[in-house]
């Protein structure tokens, strides 16, 4: 049985849940819409799944956690099939507060296991002057994990967060990020991912005011018959704003990836400076990727640049690191993290950098 | 140790070996020198297994303990584990390796495999400060990214600060001098004796007389279109160095 059969059987009390119900009933995404144009949703509709405990989330902070009320977070909730499929089975749907000029660290770890998925939506208000660092990591093995992080960030507030994902097979995760900044707010991204049957991204940055900036960068290590599907947008909604987006992967096997990165500038946007970079490794000839990126630019006086490049290992290297008596293996494997190593040392907290070099060089890990 | 027997190589269908003979015996320092474009980097890349060539006639024995091992029949990271080193005329950069993780890695490696104990980071990282002072770097090069960002020189000395710490059985440097100044030349040629013993031996490849200074050769080949058309002894070089290689090239024409 799949679980959206389950899901029609749950009780709804709110108006809002039952527009929610309503919209599910309707089914997945398909191919025609153009969000996801390049992947398939059939395997997950035909997954097996059952409603998971709400321990399946971990955060480790020193700071209040609250409970939300269904009622008053509809506003969290964009027409989007799996943001209703929050809004109908929320599992967590909580909110932390980072108080003015405090620097404060957070600890989240999502771990979904066979069978179970797993929906939850984590609202954390950054308060002027604030600072955080964000760890989120998740680990699906045979199941599906829904999350939503939103980063509210008052005036002059900082973010770091290092997003990983290990995904082992026939799992799944659509993992969302949505960022809103006010005056010079600055949110740096770094998203690890390696594994999965689909994992999909959704992450979207909106500068708000003058100064804000925003900075995704992510590495992505497939294999197999895996995909990774990352919808990366950011928005200028006012003058002198920044974004950066740079994506690296690598493929192996029959792997597939898509980078879907949006650029978007506002007509009263002017001065502002936008960048979008992908670049692919292909180890194997079975491999896609797709990439297409999307500029809408509507003021004049702006920097909009993009590039996207796919490239194969150097043969050199791997000669040069073999001909010193480093293994075929173990040769592409430091290649493979020098790769993404590029990706990491933008990490500017110590903490969260030694994560990522820990996560970078386990990458035989999943199997 | 090494032997080489009737060698032919091509590259995209380009024959540039074309039938090469060469016996180096423990203790030996030959240097081969020739025109550009002889094929001296070929046969370097060859021995230490390079997969652009391919090998369509001959073989190279390399003795190891007294066993006779087929290198052609192995992976390069095999001949290096056995002791076949190759300092690059064009050293490799490689981008967020840093040459600990790569000296460390194979240091090991090339222990395990020939059964010898393996060295703690900390007690290697000692072991390798020593070496990079014989080359004069600053043992901070150890954690910056594998040539990257080297200047020529550096690079050199790079390739032979790994000679010194992975101790091969046979070592081969390609144009190793080319590009120095006088004292980065010394420093090399000083890393070079000091890795020289009368278990191993050197292959130089060179096109000056002005390391032979500093390195002297037991045999000095002539290298010239895929063949070695002349060999004899250190003179043979102080004459190359005055007359050039003409006199030579014209007796085969
Ligand atoms: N990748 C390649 N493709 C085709 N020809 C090559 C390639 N590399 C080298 N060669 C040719 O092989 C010959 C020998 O080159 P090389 O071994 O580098 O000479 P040397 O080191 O003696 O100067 C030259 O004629 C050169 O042009
Ligand atoms: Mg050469």
């Amino acid at each position: 049985m799949n679980f959206l059969s389950e899901l029609s059987q749950l009780h709804v009390a709110s108006a809002i849940q039952k527009s929610a119900a309503e919209y599910i009933r309707r089914g997945f995404p398909s191919k025609q819409t153009e969000e996801w144009r390049y992947t398939s949703l059939k395997p997950l509709s035909e997954a097996d799944l059952q409603s998971a405990v709400s321990s399946k989330l971990l955060l480790n902070t020193s700071l209040k956690i609250e409970d939300l009320k269904l009622e008053s977070s509809a506003k969290y909730f964009r027409q989007d099939f799996f943001d209703q499929l929050s809004l109908l089975n929320p599992h967590k749907l909580q909110r932390i507060e980072i108080p003015p000029s405090k620097t404060e660290y957070i600890g989240l770890e999502n771990i979904i296991e066979n069978g179970e998925y797993f929906n939850s939506v984590l609202v954390i208000d950054l308060m002027p002057h604030s600072k955080l660092t964000l760890n989120c990591s998740s680990q699906v093995s045979g199941g599906f994990a829904n999350t939503k992080i939103i980063l509210n960030m008052e005036a002059n507030s900082q973010c770091e967060v290092l997003a990983s994902y290990k995904m082992f097979s026939r799992s799944f995760a659509v993992s969302t990020f949505e960022s809103y900044q006010k005056k010079h707010a600055t949110l740096r991204f770094i998203s690890l991912a390696k594994g999965s049957d689909l994992l999909r991204q959704n992450i979207s940055c909106s500068l708000l005011e003058e100064g804000a900036s925003s900075e995704i960068n992510g590495f992505n290590l497939l294999k197999e018959s895996l995909s990774v599907d990352c919808n990366v947008h950011s928005n200028h909604l006012a003058p002198h704003t920044t974004s950066r987006q740079f994506f690296k992967t690598i493929l192996s096997e029959n792997s597939k990836s898509v980078f879907q990165g949006r650029i978007y500038i506002e007509k009263q946007s002017q001065k502002s400076d936008a960048e979008q970079l992908s670049r692919s490794l292909m180890l194997s000839k079975k491999c896609t990727v797709d990439t297409k990126p999307q500029l809408d630019v509507y003021a004049d006086d702006v920097k909009a640049n993009h590039g996207a490049a796919i490239g194969q290992l150097d043969a050199n290297e791997m000669f040069y690191l073999q001909s010193r008596g480093l293994s075929k293996e173990q040769s592409l494997n430091l290649l493979i993290s020098a790769y993404g190593l590029e990706i990491v040392d933008k990490l500017q907290s110590t903490d969260l950098r030694k994560i990522a070099k820990s996560y970078l060089s386990g990458q035989g890990d999943l199997s | 140790m090494l032997e080489i027997k009737n060698l032919k190589a091509q590259i995209e269908d380009n024959q540039i070996l074309k039938g090469l003979n060469l016996k180096v015996k423990q203790g030996e320092v030959h240097a081969i020198m020739g025109p550009n474009g002889s094929g001296k980097s070929t046969l370097a890349k060859v021995i230490s297994g390079h997969p652009d060539y391919q090998v369509t006639e001959g073989e190279v024995h390399f003795e190891v303990n007294m066993k006779q091992k087929n290198l052609l029949e192995m992976e390069p990271y095999e001949r290096a584990r056995e002791g076949v080193f190759l300092a690059m005329q064009y050293p490799i950069e490689v981008p967020g390796v840093s040459n600990f993780t790569l000296l460390y890695t194979a240091f090991n490696e090339i222990c395990k495999h020939q059964g010898v104990e393996e060295m703690s980071e900390s007690d290697f990282r000692k072991f390798v400060e020593k070496k990079c002072q014989i080359v004069g770097m600053n043992p901070s090069f150890l954690d910056r990214s594998v040539n990257e960002g080297f200047s020529g020189g550096e690079k050199k000395k790079n390739e032979i600060l790994q000679l010194l710490v992975l101790n091969p059985r046979v070592a081969l440097l390609d144009e190793t001098d080319s590009g120095l100044d006088i004292d980065a030349l010394r420093v090399v040629s000083e890393g070079v004796n000091k890795y020289k013993n009368s278990h191993n031996a050197v292959v130089l490849i060179t096109h000056y007389q002005r390391l032979l200074d500093y390195i002297e050769p037991d045999f000095v080949h002539v290298l010239y279109k895929g063949k070695i058309i002349k060999s004899g002894d250190k003179t043979l070089a102080l004459r190359l160095e005055k007359e050039g290689y003409d006199w030579l090239i014209k007796d085969i024409q």
